[in-house]
């Protein structure tokens, strides 16, 4: 018999999930002992590097790494879009661009993953983590109390490491293994999400062009000289996208995502990818011969869904990607993470302090909840919308629409902890079917328009020599600071809907498509009933 | 429900969602002028009503509504559609 272990706490995987929650367990929790398990002997490289305002809350307020972050990562200059022409020609300087000329009011980041990890996993042991590298965790058995013989036995798995196994037995499992996904597999929970087919290929180069130090100055001072560089910078096409993030110490992590019938088998080969990326003039203007591509990675299908987030009654959860992964376009999944580790080391403070395994159960449920209304409400972000990435217009007025959402709805929140009172969460809940009729409407219209305008061959007609450089629908980023009211809220809501509505208006006018019904400003109920906005 | 429950149903909305005076709701209580709801106000009322009903609400209907009253004549309208396409499989009348 294999000798064995007993642990409070156990983290399956020592990826960004699995080593942020292990930090706010021991920050949070130090009485119980947490062990990690990583299969993986090198922390290898991996994609998902640009944080958005969300994670980077949960990072520096609730991990304390603000200072860990700013002198070893690079601050995030926001996100920067780039449009071409259909033969893809365009040089840099001449394509338009949608980005700002200073950093935002609220601080995010650009994560070398592979530096972050390692330096996680030493900060862990550093602070009493039992953390275990080259781990295998094998022939896991959940303890469900309402099914298992006896209400006190522990969940139980098998690592094996330098051959030698151990079987752990542990309170709380939490699986962060990533795409392996333990608990999801054996539980069978993921859910396939054919209806967002969209796939990705990445690379790390160096010796690439500097992009701050490109071009004439006046390109420069288009936007003050701020930090182009320090951007998640996106070049735009029908379909795709390519993007250009900064992982510091002269690497620059450069990946393709787009509909699946786009992907071609050759782009997870070293020669494929830069094959592909040489059919896209400014892009290749960036990285020509000289840049080195140092490694490349591929996924055919992104995003899937789960059927439960978490047990908090039996005492199991999956954070990460472990659980679900919608699309990389906005950065969504350490926003994912985020809440998902709030919500799990919750339930376990609440748990270990004596709280009943029947209230810890109704609000896992509602937690539960509140992430599949949050995938959900990701998906729509992505969903169909793919070909508005064609056009400088179409783009420009669902990027307003998307940030603003983002800040009313989903970072306000967050920021003032609203996410962990189960009151506000209800709330919230009750209102998510109206709320994603909402965005489903935003959707349709945003559709609407991309067929419009593909019809009359206007897609590309303002893709070269305009910039915007403000976003008209975030005017109510300071009022963020302190709780709003539900109602400042859907006030707010209410203004940013009718704007980006009454933009499309005039986007439709120019089609010479007569919008029905024609009023130009409605109040917030009709955005969220089931009819078009326009 | 009958008539008289929803209504009452439809007042203990109106009274607990945006603390009105019950004495000033009436029938013929006009939502927007009489009883002083704004828009904001009315997403709330969709929600609640929602709840009661468990349908999704119409847009041509929703529109309509002015008074207590017409909100009445909606819920009973859903309710009854509701019973007409699907009775409930436990309904002693099916067996």
């Amino acid at each position: 018999m294999d000798p064995t272990h007993t642990v409070d706490i156990a983290i399956l995987g020592g990826g960004l999930a699995g080593n942020l929650l292990a930090r706010q367990l021991r920050r949070t929790l130090p009485g119980l002992s947490v062990a990690l398990y990583e299969r993986s002997q090198d922390t290898s490289w991996k994609v998902g590097e640009s944080t958005v305002e969300l994670a980077s809350n949960y990072l520096t307020r609730r991990l304390g790494l603000s200072t860990y972050l700013y002198e070893n990562m690079l601050p995030k200059n926001g996100l920067r879009f780039f449009f071409d022409t259909p033969q893809k020609d365009a040089a840099l300087v001449d394509m338009s661009e949608i980005g700002s000329m200073s950093f935002t009011a609220y601080p995010s980041f650009q994560l070398d993953r592979a530096r972050f990890e390692a330096d996680l996993l030493r900060m862990n042991a550093e602070a009493g983590v039992d953390v275990h590298i080259g781990a295998k965790c094998h022939d896991l058995v959940l303890h469900e109390p309402d099914s298992a013989p006896s209400p006190h036995a522990l969940h139980e798995f098998s690592v094996t490491e330098n051959d030698v196994t151990t079987r752990v037995r542990a309170r709380w499992l939490i699986d962060a293994s990533g795409r392996a996904s333990l608990i999801a597999k054996q539980k069978d929970l993921r859910i396939p999400t054919p209806e967002h087919g969209i796939s990705a290929a990445w690379g790390r180069f160096i010796k690439h062009a500097d992009m701050d130090d490109w071009g004439p100055p006046a390109w420069r001072q288009r936007v003050r000289n701020t930090s182009r560089v320090l951007s998640t910078v996106h070049f735009c096409y029908p379909g795709y996208w390519i993007w250009f993030i900064p992982l510091g110490r002269g690497v620059m992590s450069v990946g393709w995502v787009g509909d699946k019938s786009i992907f071609r088998d050759d782009m997870r080969k070293p020669d494929g990818f830069n094959n592909f990326l040489r059919e896209h003039r400014a892009v290749w203007d960036l990285l020509k011969e000289r840049a080195e591509l140092l490694d490349v990675l591929a996924y055919k299908q992104l995003a899937y869904a789960t059927k439960q987030f978490f047990s908090g009654g039996d005492r199991w959860f999956l954070s990460g990607e472990a659980a679900a992964f919608t699309d990389p376009f906005y950065s969504p999944g350490s926003d994912f993470i985020s809440i998902e580790n709030d919500f799990i080391t919750d339930m376990i403070a609440r748990d270990h302090a004596g709280e009943s395994r029947a209230a810890i159960a109704e609000r896992s449920a509602t937690y539960d909840e509140f992430m599949q209304f949050r995938f959900q409400a990701t998906l729509l972000l992505y969903k169909n919308l793919y070909p508005t990435l064609a056009s400088y217009e179409l783009l420009k007025l669902k990027w307003e629409f998307d940030i603003a959402c983002y800040y009313n709805l989903w970072c306000a929140p967050y920021f003032h902890d609203e996410h962990l009172d189960l009151q506000s969460l209800r709330g919230e809940l009750r209102r998510k079917d109206f709320v994603i009729q909402g965005l489903e409407n935003f959707s349709a219209l945003f559709q609407r328009l991309e067929a419009g305008f593909r019809r009359q061959g206007l897609l590309h007609r303002r893709n070269l020599g305009h910039a915007t450089h403000s976003i008209s629908t975030i005017g109510f980023l300071d009022d963020l600071r302190t709780p709003r009211t539900r109602r400042q809220v859907l006030r707010t809501t209410e203004a940013i809907f009718n704007a980006t509505r009454t933009a499309a208006l005039d986007l439709l006018a120019d089609l010479g498509e007569t919008p029905v019904p024609g009023e130009r400003t409605l109040p917030l109920y009709e955005f969220m009933l089931a009819t078009p906005l326009a | 429900m009958t008539r008289a429950e929803i209504y009452n149903r439809v007042v203990g909305i109106l009274i607990k969602s945006f603390e009105l005076d019950p004495a000033d709701i009436k029938p013929e209580s006009k939502l927007f002028e009489d009883l002083d709801l704004d828009s904001i106000d009315a997403v709330d009322m969709f929600v609640e009503l929602h709840e009661v009903t468990n349908r999704r609400i119409d847009p041509q209907v929703a529109r309509q509504i002015r008074t207590v009253d017409d909100i009445v004549n909606l819920v009973e309208r859903e309710l009854n559609g509701t019973a007409a396409a699907a009775p409930p499989a436990n309904d002693p009348k099916d067996s």
